[in-house]
């Protein structure tokens, strides 16, 4: 089997500032905007650049992740040509290991490469929010002759200690990259989205496992030792909408987004990026006589008697009579009882909410 | 084990007037997301038959966009299958063009899979009903036929194109259309279980008495001559009988009743369509909705009062919907009032500022625009 072009996503991570929503699952698995998973999102994007090999690194509770990837079939991904394989860490000769890092996750499986005899390898995080045609980022990979390019966007001044953060020529080659710095010299930010050559990102991880100080992470530890090497590492600015949902705030604001912003409406119906997901086999959603909707998103299976403002309802959600909930992102099967009054809340899948919150400044978590 | 094979049979569906001129009465939307054959499809999956012949009779256009090659219905989608079985032969000879014929044309199907027995459902019929009880019956008592009845309250008015069974000692020893004359009656659901060697005797039988006869026509025969008596299956439970553009409206609309709804529906008895990927629906800030379903990918600005809306369906605002139905991808323009009424698929009502039945139900054709 050879491919030219194949994707790595990393899907291990916990997710630890999403408190007890990734108690049990791993956080690509965390349920968005009303019907997805995070994880949806970089797997519909692969379907939709004709990428038809992803192999999907997982570690962290990894059992519901690990079953919902399946065959890759959600997103078409089980095609004659496809391959969807999840790969957890796994028992070797050689004895037996964690991923210690993401270049290391992707070290590991170096003989799943290999046999796939790739030219490019995509590598993806299962974090973001956003849609992306990865083909158009190859050409661009392709035209200026790089080793690895990186796909960029512009943050602000205050979060840019929070990325990769990077200086560009006048062709976009790198000149410089700091993973997570104090002091940041840009606001272009990596989005974790890279496309290596398959033999320049052979040669660095293996050179990279050797290394015993290294953290074996590709911010950290490989782009700045290809930098060094004098390889060439390009920039590809990324113009639309992209969120890192690695926390509570942040994955209600995602969620809000979805209502909001023009830019984000986009994300979920977009005839060129389609997105899939898992169908819930669910009957189409029902109003009843006293209910109030409006400025919200509402997903199939849900059952409203209530009044939803400016909110995201998942799938079989019940909002009984007397309920009222604002500003809210109910997660799946949540019951919200009668006389609840919830603002600026994210209700964790399942749960039955007996009582009024409300969010105020910070948005609460509701998990029990 | 006993192999068993389900028929979805569309030979003989009623009408449902403007709505089936251009579709079986099978691919016709229902409840916002599902084809009527869903429910048939779906009662099979649920009742662990996983290979299943759909018996077409007219427009197999619709029935393959439908289905396409899904394998949503089937537990194992290397050995389950819903093959579509169309007479060709028969295609153009409404007379000739019945379920016996249709699966004499496919009998490879039966050959290929040798079940022991069939089931043979209706899908103008529409019930939630397992049929592991009834194979069970069947197979203890030895039968060549059971088939299905429901005990009714309202034979005057609903059921009114079925059949009546006559009941001697808790079997069928009669069949006769529903004149509409008694409201208390035991309407046959048009479901059949045959034992398949029998199966091969009525295809062999058949001809020599018509070459016209259907299989409920054979039947018929058989029962009204006093040549067989076939076993009885009492169904509990909700079933109705689609046969006009007032009551797939009613039927419809019944389903607006939450209780109704969840009774019919239940969490252990899913229903399975295909799924077209939608996002899940959105309401704008003057949104006003109320006793309605609503489905994936719709986009509500305006009112929505008593209504069924399906996929992709956009009512902007100023625009009022009330005790209505409407299809997939249809547009109801700003300050557009519709009432009363089924808009079929692919609609743009912009410039009409108001569309409303009386008595019965107003239709609007698959891609008028107003």
């Amino acid at each position: 089997m050879e491919k030219e072009f194949v994707a790595m996503l990393l899907a291990g991570g916990k997710g630890t500032r999403l408190e007890s929503l990734t108690k049990k699952i791993a956080k690509p698995a965390v349920n968005f905007g009303g019907k997805y998973r995070i994880i949806d999102f970089p797997l519909s994007n692969c379907a939709n650049s004709g990428i038809d090999t992803v192999g999907v690194l997982t570690q962290y509770e990894a059992i519901l992740l690990n079953t919902y990837i399946g065959n890759g079939e959600k997103w078409g991904l089980n095609g004659i040509h496809s391959l969807t394989a999840t790969l957890p860490p796994r028992q070797t000769e050689e004895g037996n290991v964690w991923y210690r890092g993401t270049a290391d996750a992707i070290y590991q499986n170096i003989d799943f490469l290999d046999n796939l005899k790739p030219s490019y390898v995509l590598i993806l995080s299962g974090d973001h929010i956003y849609r992306m045609n990865y083909q158009s980022m190859l050409e661009a990979h392709k035209l200026a002759n790089a080793d690895l390019t990186v796909a960029v966007i512009q943050v602000e001044k205050k979060e840019a200690s929070r990325f990769g953060i990077m200086t560009v020529d006048a062709d976009q080659m790198i000149v410089q990259f700091e993973e997570k710095p104090a002091q940041p010299k840009s606001t272009l930010a990596s989005m974790g989205i890279y496309i290596f050559n398959y033999k320049e990102l052979r040669q660095a991880l293996i050179a990279d496992a050797k290394d015993e100080t290294s953290e074996h992470d590709f911010g950290k530890n490989i782009i700045p030792t290809l930098l060094k090497a004098k390889k060439r590492l390009l920039a590809y600015p990324f113009k639309g909408y992209w969120r890192d949902v690695g926390t509570i705030e942040s994955l209600w604001e995602a969620n809000m987004d979805l209502i909001n912003l023009n830019e984000a409406k986009g994300l979920l119906q977009n005839d060129d990026l389609k997105l899939f997901t898992e169908d819930t086999r669910s009957l189409p959603h029902y109003l009843g006589e006293k209910a109030k909707v409006k400025d919200s998103l509402i997903n199939q299976g849900a059952v409203i008697f209530g009044s939803v403002d400016h909110s995201v309802i998942f799938h079989d959600v019940v909002i009984e009579e007397g309920a009222s909930v604002v500003d809210a992102v109910v997660m799946p099967g949540a019951i919200i009882k009668s006389g609840s009054v919830l603002k600026k809340v994210l209700v964790a899948p399942n749960v039955k909410v007996d009582r009024s919150i409300n969010g105020g400044a910070n948005v609460i978590l509701v998990d029990k | 084990m006993t192999k068993i094979m389900g028929f979805c049979n569309l030979h003989g569906n009623k009408s449902l007037g403007p709505l089936t001129e251009n579709r079986p009465l099978g691919s016709t939307s229902f409840l916002a997301r599902y084809a009527l054959m869903d429910f048939t499809l779906s009662n099979f999956s649920n009742s662990g038959i996983d290979k299943v012949g759909i018996l077409i009779e007219t427009q197999p256009r619709s029935i393959m966009k439908h289905l396409g090659s899904t394998n949503v219905f089937n537990n194992n989608t290397k050995l389950g299958f819903e093959q579509v079985l169309y007479n060709e032969k028969h295609a153009n000879n409404p007379l000739y063009n019945h379920d016996l014929n249709n699966l004499r044309a496919n009998d490879w199907l039966l050959l290929d899979n040798k079940p022991d027995v069939v089931i043979i459902a209706p899908s103008d019929i529409f019930y939630t009903f397992d049929f592991k009880p009834l194979i069970k019956q069947h197979l203890e008592q030895k039968e060549k036929v059971t088939m299905v009845y429901s005990k009714i309250k309202t034979g005057k008015t609903q059921f009114k194109t079925c059949d009546v069974v006559s009941l001697q000692q808790g079997r069928v020893v009669g069949l006769l259309q529903n004149l509409g004359s008694k409201d208390d009656v035991d309407v046959s659901l048009d479901t059949f279980v045959i034992s398949t060697t029998y199966l091969y005797q009525l295809l062999t039988l058949a001809p020599t008495i018509s070459a016209t006869f259907s299989l409920k026509e054979l039947v018929r025969h058989l029962l009204n001559q006093g040549t067989e008596t076939f076993g009885a299956y009492k169904h509990n439970g909700y079933a109705r009988s689609f046969d006009g553009l007032q009551s797939y409206f009613d039927y419809s609309m019944e389903f607006l009743d939450y209780d109704f709804r969840r009774k019919v529906f239940t969490e252990d008895w899913p229903i399975y369509t295909i799924s077209h990927n939608t996002a899940p629906a959105s309401y704008g800030p003057n949104a006003i909705v109320k006793n309605s379903m609503i489905a994936n990918g719709a986009k509500i600005y305006g009112t929505v009062i008593n209504s069924i809306i399906s996929r992709n369906v956009i009512i902007e605002e100023g625009a009022r919907v009330e005790n209505s139905i409407i299809f997939t991808d249809t547009k109801v323009g700003a300050d557009v009032t519709v009432k009363e009424a089924i808009v079929d698929k692919y609609v743009k009502i912009e410039k009409t500022k108001l569309l409303a039945g009386k008595e019965s139900p107003l239709y609007i054709k698959q891609g008028e625009k107003l």
